[in-house]
């Protein structure tokens, strides 16, 4: 009897799993009829193959009245942006796929946005943009639609949001508010964003710098660090366009190689600028009473530079020894492969 | 009339006092004479201490003209992997008392100081600071950097 009353409990069980779990969306349902997305079971299973699974996905498609879902597995864990470019106005979620004891599984949406990127570089508006942390190797489920009856083509892209990376050796690169009111467009390069966190997520780079800096001076340790990440970034035509431009890119070099005083968060902005070899104009100021020389370039980089005199003293006379700061930003927020990238800091 | 005059005296002597003690509070620190060697080796001892302990043998001040010198040194790491002799040329602005780190085997990457250093190297005009020299500079760098660091 005692058993019997156990079978029928795990049989009640059993069907209650089967009957609620199997393959529901438990969260979508975003917005109006216009930004409604709602897929069913089989749009899903439908949408299983093709896996996209780069770290960077570019997928090119259309809407024409049925919401586009493509199946995405995350290489490597961590925050992802979804968005999409382009003229059409899109609303985008994501799911992700869940399953319990292979009988019961069920789709939850983890992220859904209808107008959070315009498309500068195509003029395009209102396209959505999600970010959303990732496990490795799970199964994600983009979805795209046109807003209300708005059909067309669109671009599908996924990345990794560098905004939110980490580095092994401590710290997370967080953003903070826009510098100014200033609405100036700017954007980084993908080199950019790589030089920037390679160099300050890796001590043993920053050694190799120093090594080279010594070994050949500044113009050594830029060549070793254009053949470790394959940029060609060069010293010598600087002058030549601008007469700061060779100011800051010492100024980056020296706070890579003389970290004291400089921090992480500096010379990535610093980094970050480094291409830009637009105009540059420089003005001379005051900071904090010192006299300071800040250059100006054409996207916004902006490098302080202040020297003043410490004097110290010791058992047997004193030094006059001199202290730099040196402070970088940006005018305003900047774009960063056509997403919103803001003034941040390395914490 | 004794009195009068006495008190002129007090006043005096206490507008003296007055005129010492703001010319004491003007007086500029003692400023040592090695400044310039002290200033320029501790921003090559920061340079280079990522690689290892250094050791100088050789160091030669050419002075280029009132704002600028150049530090000639002969120098190798006693620790790490590389323990090859080198030669660096420290730029030092008097001005600013920044300076700027040139190997001497690549200077041809960097044409204004070459010229200029083969113009002094002409001239050879230069100051040999002996052992003992350089090593009383090394004792006033750590000092300097204590002083920094307090």
């Amino acid at each position: 009897m005692k058993k019997l009353l156990v079978f029928f409990s795990l049989s009640v069980l059993l069907f209650v799993f089967v009957a609620i779990g199997s393959s529901t969306v438990s969260a979508a349902g975003n917005g109006s009829n216009n930004t409604i997305i709602q897929p069913t079971d089989k749009q899903f299973k439908d949408a299983k193959d093709p896996v996209y699974s780069s770290i960077n996905q570019t997928i090119s498609s259309s809407y024409n009245g049925t919401t586009k879902i493509f199946h995405y597995k995350a290489p490597s864990a961590g925050y992802f942006t979804f968005y999409t470019t382009g003229t059409l106005d899109t609303v985008g979620a994501v799911f992700e796929h869940n399953s319990f004891l292979f009988f019961s599984s069920w789709y939850d949406e983890v992220g859904y946005n209808d107008d959070s990127y315009n498309d500068y570089y195509t003029s395009g508006t209102n396209n959505f943009k999600i970010v959303v942390k990732l496990d490795k190797n799970e199964d994600y489920y983009v979805c795209v639609r046109g807003y209300g009856s708005n059909t067309g083509s669109f671009t599908l892209k996924i990345m990794p949001t560098l905004d939110k990376i980490s580095s092994n050796a401590g710290g997370t690169w967080a953003n903070s508010k826009t510098v100014d009111t200033i609405h100036q467009k700017q954007y980084f390069t993908k080199q950019q964003v790589e030089l920037t966190y390679q160099t300050l997520s890796n001590q043993a780079i920053r050694n190799i710098i120093k090594n080279h800096y010594v070994d050949r001076g500044i113009v050594g340790a830029l060549n070793e660090l254009n053949s470790m990440l394959g940029l060609t970034f060069s010293m010598v035509p600087m002058p030549t366009y601008v007469s700061g431009g060779l100011a800051i890119a010492q100024s980056i070099f020296q706070a890579i190689i003389d970290s004291y005083y400089a921090s992480n968060s500096e010379i990535a902005e610093m980094l970050a600028g480094f291409e830009d070899r637009g105009y540059v104009r420089t003005e001379t100021t005051y900071i904090n009473g010192h006299p300071a020389t800040v250059y100006i370039a054409s996207y916004g980089v902006v490098v302080s530079d202040s020297l003043y005199m410490l004097y110290v003293a010791t058992e047997f006379g004193g030094y006059y020894y001199p202290v730099t700061n040196k402070s970088f930003g940006r005018y305003s927020s900047t774009i960063l492969e056509g997403i919103s990238y803001e003034k941040g800091s390395w914490k | 009339m004794k009195r009068v005059h006495g008190n002129k005296i007090v006043i005096i002597l206490f507008l003296t006092l007055i005129l010492l003690f703001i010319q004491g509070c003007d007086k500029p620190p003692k400023v040592n004479l090695d400044n310039n060697e002290v200033n320029s080796l501790l921003f090559f001892i920061t340079r280079t201490e990522h690689g290892g302990e250094t050791e100088i043998s050789e160091f030669k001040r050419f002075n280029r003209d009132k704002d600028t010198i150049f530090y000639y040194v002969n120098w190798k790491y006693t620790t790490g992997e590389n323990t090859n002799e080198r030669e660096h040329l420290i730029v030092f602005d008097t001005s600013t008392f920044k300076s700027e780190l040139y190997p001497l085997s690549y200077l041809n990457d960097y044409p204004s100081i070459q010229k200029v250093w083969n113009e002094l190297n002409e001239k050879n005009d230069f100051k040999n600071f002996s052992k003992d020299e350089i090593e009383q500079f090394l004792v006033n760098v750590k000092k300097l950097r204590e002083g920094l660091k307090s």
